[in-house]
């Protein structure tokens, strides 16, 4: 195997959360909660995920606009190939441990498009200085030259060698995204990370920047990771995808394979949400229920059980499993506190003037959770309604003991390991751990 | 290799192009050194070597042996510190403000059109550049007014004046009325000085202000601001206390306090107002410089391995230059105000020819003789009102982002 | 200009099949709307006509400066005016919106037709929480009880899918996530039980898993309801989600609409047929866009608006006016003089395209 040229091994970000006068540390905000994968020389990787998953910090903490909070993120471009670990075990092009003098050189070698146009640039610095500085700042004092060199590579990104006199606001959103592109390999870097660089842009134009960084991948040989939410653009341009879910890598795979057979349900659900532009397939893709829980207290177990179309049954239930998926909402809700048995019981009174019955609320609490009156499995049939009967005598507690103990899910307990599901594509799913494979040991090359 | 550049990106050899680049003076920081240290010189040479009753110039001369051209050229100017400050401003705000404009035609073209859809603001403009102008030239035309009991309470051209007030009327005397004549254009004051000129003296000490002023609070003010905003933590903490402080301070009390003691100058004035004054310009100039620091831009320079001096020196402190020019033209209208209102209590500096001195020497006459008061009053009044509009005017013009979103 | 635009008029009219009533509910003639800049006068949205039936949805779908948002908006004069002028008819029901005063197109507004927006969060007020809001707009609707109005505010929330209604009702805005906000919207729009729902992009800051959520709400929302739905957005992929009519824009004019099979499936104008090229989904091959880019709106060129970007342009399309609606199949009006008379209409159709999209070949997924 070729060494990659940047390997990303746990790498960790987090915010600590602080509160009070001494500014004491009361938990942590895991935007980035130990990834790991490799990028070859010339390839593509595309980073996919809902916002708030923690794509744009990995992007940041990897090439250290911030400094990651843990983690290694080995950087082998720029002639920096086939070093060893050193004897301690850190490596030597271990970009987090990089001095002030080898960042200045990694950033010779490593550089980044953002995702705004409009605010990318330097509104008061025509765009041939912005995109000249870089030339300046690694050394390269002679004016004449720079403008030379920026002037040919606005050239090469389909602009006029005249455009470097012009100021942002001249440019369309399109334009600008194509000088962003000169910036970041005036340099002539090795790798590039792009941050949604065409998320806000239109289609058209969308397309034009798209394949204009094909090209220049092809002609100049880069790696990119690719950051996007948008499954299309991941698809037209990616070699290898990894779809992030609250800080974690749920699925890595080859673009093809992922598209064409996504192992884990989030990747799943993600490629279905995509809105196909071919009127006679609507509606038919998986709804996800709720929102991206927050990432500074994630879930238990497989991090995404609480929105999971697929969450696993405990043996002794058999149940529709959309059903399932309703009763463990439920379950949450009364566990949370978040459920008020004295709003369903103003909402019953209000559809006729007297005193709801217990039946009443019980059916009124099916219908509002979308509970079928009864449910196929008579085990849990008679736990749920017994509960249903503890909380419409407001015995909250009990009621929640009731459900926490009977509805339980693998996945709320059980932290999935990787699958392997042929060549580099993995997923981490407890469906998958049954039928796993040798495990893939994420070694150091 | 040596003499032929590669002018293709990926033909550079970074190895061979070692450092970081030397230090280049600007052409901005030579022109400034070549015309500004000299006038500060002369200015510790006035302040340390030449008598308070000594020409500055004459004494000059014969130091420098070349008294008789020194003569001949009629270089015998007696300059106070204040103005040698002045001229020093004068001289950053040519290289600093008005020359970059020049330097980037482009975007002065795009500001001016900008700027130009406010007309009220080009008026403004076209004010205060009088004022300027007349402030900066107008002494070396215009004598100082001068005591002239024979000529007092002359009214100004085309406007009259019961002969009971005149001791003599320069002009014609009909029906009783004495008659303004050209001699006096804008008529005179009880002392018999003219007004045009103490107005036209008055756009000196009002430019004075101004600048110098601005100068001292936009200095610490973006030096503060910046240094804290960039600094962070326990820094930027204790910087912003003192600010607090700054902001706090009775700065009127404490120059009447300065005045009782030591009594005080315009220089004093200027000094201590320029002192206390830049409070607000450096929170301002923080709270900026963190949004702008925020900006996509600024994290692709830091990502270009640029240094944070380079960051916020062509990143952070440009674009936050619209803002800071804005609430640097909107504070000197209060010290213009300020100045006017010591004048008129009477605890102003007597021996400047200020607009405040004019209109307070016109008010016993202004039931007979209104234009004392008025010519200098309206002339501040206007000014005043133009340094806001072109605050507001320059806000607009100096925002490109403002435009291309409105374009969308 | 008005006898070219009377011809296409009564093409337009002729075999309108969707509407089964008279009237329908939404009927827009010659909606010209333009603002006075300093570069001139700028039309936004120049002389289109539509129509939008109950419990139909139509897009309006086109490129950003293609005009959509501004139509929609002047609709019910969403517009400042002054810089914005407004021209032409809207007729709501039968009756045309521009004759009424500001007054009665509040009242209108807020009940018959109802605004949802792309960014939920500059459409709510962060001092008071979502409760507040919602119960004080039923309350400016119908006169009823602060308990009522909660009681029916707290369905709605649970009807446009907040989870726990009842228990979030006294929430603030912030606590809810953009998905969320969005519904909140919806609800908030529903107070009034319209008749026609003014969707503007209101998916495009969402993430597509909550996107395709708000798809459906306001698919099951229609069909409970039984409103009209006018949709702008930019995105294909959303319009063959959720319109039944589609009508593309471009540069202020309409270039094609048709019923939404027929637009993703026989193409029409080169406009359209570029966009889809843009698919890689569709088959497309236009991996560099289109080249070129939108006319300048204050001085647009004569004939096609879109010539100067178009392959088959010939002279004749860039004199006159834009090209008028020429029905090509019913309810299928195309602006390309490639299909009036004397022109060879298959020269712009792409076969290729209409191969690739064509029903039978589900492969493209």
């Amino acid at each position: 195997m070729t060494e990659p040229i940047l390997s990303v091994r746990n790498l960790k970000k987090h915010y600590p959360l602080k509160k009070g006068l001494f500014n004491r540390q009361v938990g942590a905000v895991k935007a980035v909660d130990g990834i790991s994968f490799d990028i070859a020389p010339g390839e593509t990787l595309g980073l996919v995920g809902e916002s708030g998953c923690g794509k744009s910090t990995a992007a940041t903490s990897i090439i250290r606009l911030e400094d990651p909070t843990e983690g290694e993120v080995v950087f082998n471009g720029g002639g920096r190939a086939g070093a060893t670990r050193r004897e301690d075990g850190t490596h030597p092009n271990d970009v987090t441990k990089f001095n002030k003098r080898e960042l200045k050189r990694f950033r010779r070698d490593a550089q980044m498009i953002f995702q705004d146009p409009s605010s990318s640039f330097n509104p008061r610095m025509p765009v041939g200085d912005s995109v000249g500085e870089l030339l300046q700042v690694h050394g390269m004092k002679n004016r004449a030259q720079r403008r030379a060199i920026v002037g040919d590579l606005l050239e090469r990104v389909g602009l006029s060698a005249d455009d470097y006199d012009r100021y942002p606001h001249e440019f369309s959103g399109g334009q600008k995204q194509r000088i962003g592109l000169a910036r970041a390999l005036v340099l002539n870097p090795d790798f590039i990370v792009a941050d949604e660089p065409v998320s806000a842009l239109d289609v058209s134009v969308k397309a034009e920047v798209l394949s204009l960084i094909n090209d220049v991948q092809e002609e100049f040989g880069l790696s990119i990771l690719f950051i996007s939410h948008d499954m299309s653009v991941i698809r037209s341009v990616c070699d290898r995808v990894a779809v992030m879910y609250l800080g974690e890598i749920v699925e890595i795979g080859d673009t093809d394979e992922i598209f064409a057979d996504p192992q884990h349900p989030y990747t799943e659900a993600l490629l279905s949400s995509i809105p196909t532009p071919n009127p006679r397939i609507r509606g038919e893709g998986i709804e996800l229920t709720g929102t991206v829980p927050s990432p500074s207290n994630p879930p238990s177990g497989c991090r995404f059980h609480t929105r999971c179309h697929k969450v696993i049954q405990p043996d002794q239930l058999d149940l529709e499993q959309e059903v399932w998926r309703r009763l463990l909402d439920f379950t949450q809700y009364v566990e949370k506190g978040e459920f008020d048995i004295d709003d369903i019981r103003e909402t019953v009174t209000l559809d006729d003037e007297h005193d709801p019955t217990e039946e009443e609320l019980k059916e009124q609490i099916r219908d509002e959770y979308d509970l079928p009156m009864t449910l196929t499995d008579a085990s849990a049939e008679q736990v749920l309604n017994e509960a249903l009967d503890n909380l419409v005598t407001d015995n909250e507690a009990a009621a929640t003991e009731q459900l926490t103990s009977e509805f339980t899910t693998p996945c709320a307990e059980t932290k999935p390991d990787y699958t392997t599901h042929g060549d580099g594509h993995r997923s981490s799913c407890l469906l998958h751990d049954e039928y796993a494979e040798a495990e893939v040991a994420l070694s150091d090359d | 290799m040596a003499t032929q550049k590669p002018t293709k990106f990926d033909q550079v050899d970074w190895d061979n192009l070692t450092g970081s680049g030397r230090f280049k003076i600007s052409i901005n920081m030579k022109l400034l050194l070549v015309t500004g240290v000299p006038v500060l010189l002369l200015g510790l040479y006035d302040h340390f070597l030449v008598g308070d009753r000594e020409a500055t110039f004459v004494r000059l001369g014969e130091d420098l042996g070349l008294s008789s051209q020194f003569e001949a050229l009629g270089l015998d100017f007696n300059p106070t510190s204040v103005d040698i400050l002045f001229v020093f401003t004068i001289f950053l705000f040519l290289w600093y403000l008005v020359l970059p404009l020049y330097q980037n035609m482009r975007m002065t073209k795009y500001y001016w059109k900008e700027f130009k859809r406010n007309r009220p603001a080009v008026i403004s403009l076209i004010w205060l550049t009088i004022i300027f102008v007349g402030g900066v030239l107008g002494p070396f035309f215009v004598a100082m007014p001068e005591q002239d009991l024979f000529a007092a309470y002359q009214p100004p051209v085309f406007g009259s004046i019961d002969q009971v007030h005149v001791n003599q009327c320069v002009g014609e005397i009909s029906d009783g009325r004495c008659q303004g004549t050209w001699e006096y254009p804008l008529g005179t004051t009880r002392g018999g000085q003219d007004v045009l000129a103490m107005v036209i003296h008055g756009m000196t000490v009002t430019m004075q202000i101004a600048f110098i002023t601005t100068m001292i609070v936009a200095a610490i003010g973006i030096t503060f601001g910046t240094v804290s905003a960039y600094a962070g933590g326990w820094v930027d903490e204790i910087m912003m206390r003192f600010v607090d402080i700054v902001l706090s301070f009775p700065t009127l009390l404490f120059f009447l306090l300065i005045l009782y003691i030591y009594g005080a100058g315009l220089g004093m004035f200027i000094l201590v107002f320029g002192l206390f004054g830049w409070g607000a310009t450096a929170r301002y100039v923080r709270s900026k410089a963190l949004s702008v620091s925020e900006e996509e831009f600024v994290k692709a320079t830091k990502i270009s391995g640029a240094g944070t001096y380079r960051i916020v020196r062509r990143h952070v402190v440009p674009n936050t230059a619209s803002s800071i020019i804005t609430q640097l033209t909107l504070i000197i209208p209060g010290f213009l105000l300020a100045e006017a209102q010591l004048a008129f209590l009477g605890i102003g500096d007597t021996a400047v020819p200020t607009w405040g001195q004019a209109i307070s020497s016109g008010r016993n006459a202004i039931d007979f003789a209104p234009w004392i008061v008025l010519v200098p009053g309206m002339a501040l009044f206007l000014t005043i009102l133009a340094f806001n509009f072109l605050g507001d005017a320059i806000l607009d013009a100096l925002n490109p982002e403002a435009e291309a979103e409105s374009e969308k | 200009m008005a006898i070219e635009h009377d011809a296409a008029e009564t093409i337009f009219d002729e075999n309108d099949v969707v509407t089964t009533d008279d009237v329908p509910l939404l009927e827009v003639e010659g909606l010209t709307t333009s603002f006075k800049t300093e570069a001139g006068r700028l039309v936004a949205v120049d002389d289109i006509d539509f129509t939008v039936d109950s419990g139909e949805t139509v897009c309006i779908v086109g490129e950003s400066g293609s005009g959509k948002t501004v139509a929609t908006e002047s609709v019910t004069q969403l517009i400042k005016q002054p810089p914005g002028t407004i021209g032409g008819t809207v007729r709501f029901k039968g009756q045309d919106l521009m004759d009424l005063t500001e007054k009665q197109l509040r009242s209108i507004r807020g009940n018959e037709i109802a605004h949802i927006f792309q960014n939920p969060q500059e459409a709510m007020n962060h001092c008071y929480t979502v409760g507040w809001q919602i119960t004080e707009a039923i309350q400016i609707h119908e006169d009823v009880s602060k308990k009522v109005a909660r009681a029916r505010g707290v369905d709605l929330l649970d009807r446009v899918g907040i989870d726990n209604a009842s228990a979030r009702f006294d929430d603030y805005p912030h606590e809810f996530s953009g998905g969320q906000k969005q519904r909140i919207m919806i609800a908030m729009a529903l107070v009034g039980n319209p008749d026609l729902l003014l969707a503007d992009e209101p998916t495009t800051a969402l993430d597509v898993t909550v996107q395709a959520q708000i798809l459906r709400l306001l698919n099951d929302l229609q069909e409970e309801f039984g409103m009209g739905i006018l949709f702008v957005t930019h995105d294909l992929g959303v319009v063959a989600e959720i319109a039944d009519r589609v009508i593309v824009m471009y540069s202020g004019k309409i270039m094609e609409s048709a019923d939404v099979f027929e637009i993703f499936e026989r193409p029409a104008h080169p406009y359209t047929q570029a966009l889809m090229k843009c698919l890689p989904e569709r088959g497309g091959d236009q991996r560099g866009g289109i080249p070129g880019r939108l006319p300048n709106p204050t001085n647009p060129p004569d004939g096609c608006r879109f010539a100067a970007r178009c392959e088959h342009a010939t002279e004749d399309c860039e004199v006159g006016e834009q090209p008028p609606q020429i029905e090509i199949a019913p309810d299928h009006h195309v602006s390309c003089i490639y299909y009036g008379e004397g022109y060879d209409s298959s020269v712009v159709r792409d076969a290729e395209l209409e191969a690739a999209n064509a029903p039978e070949t589900e492969a493209n997924r």
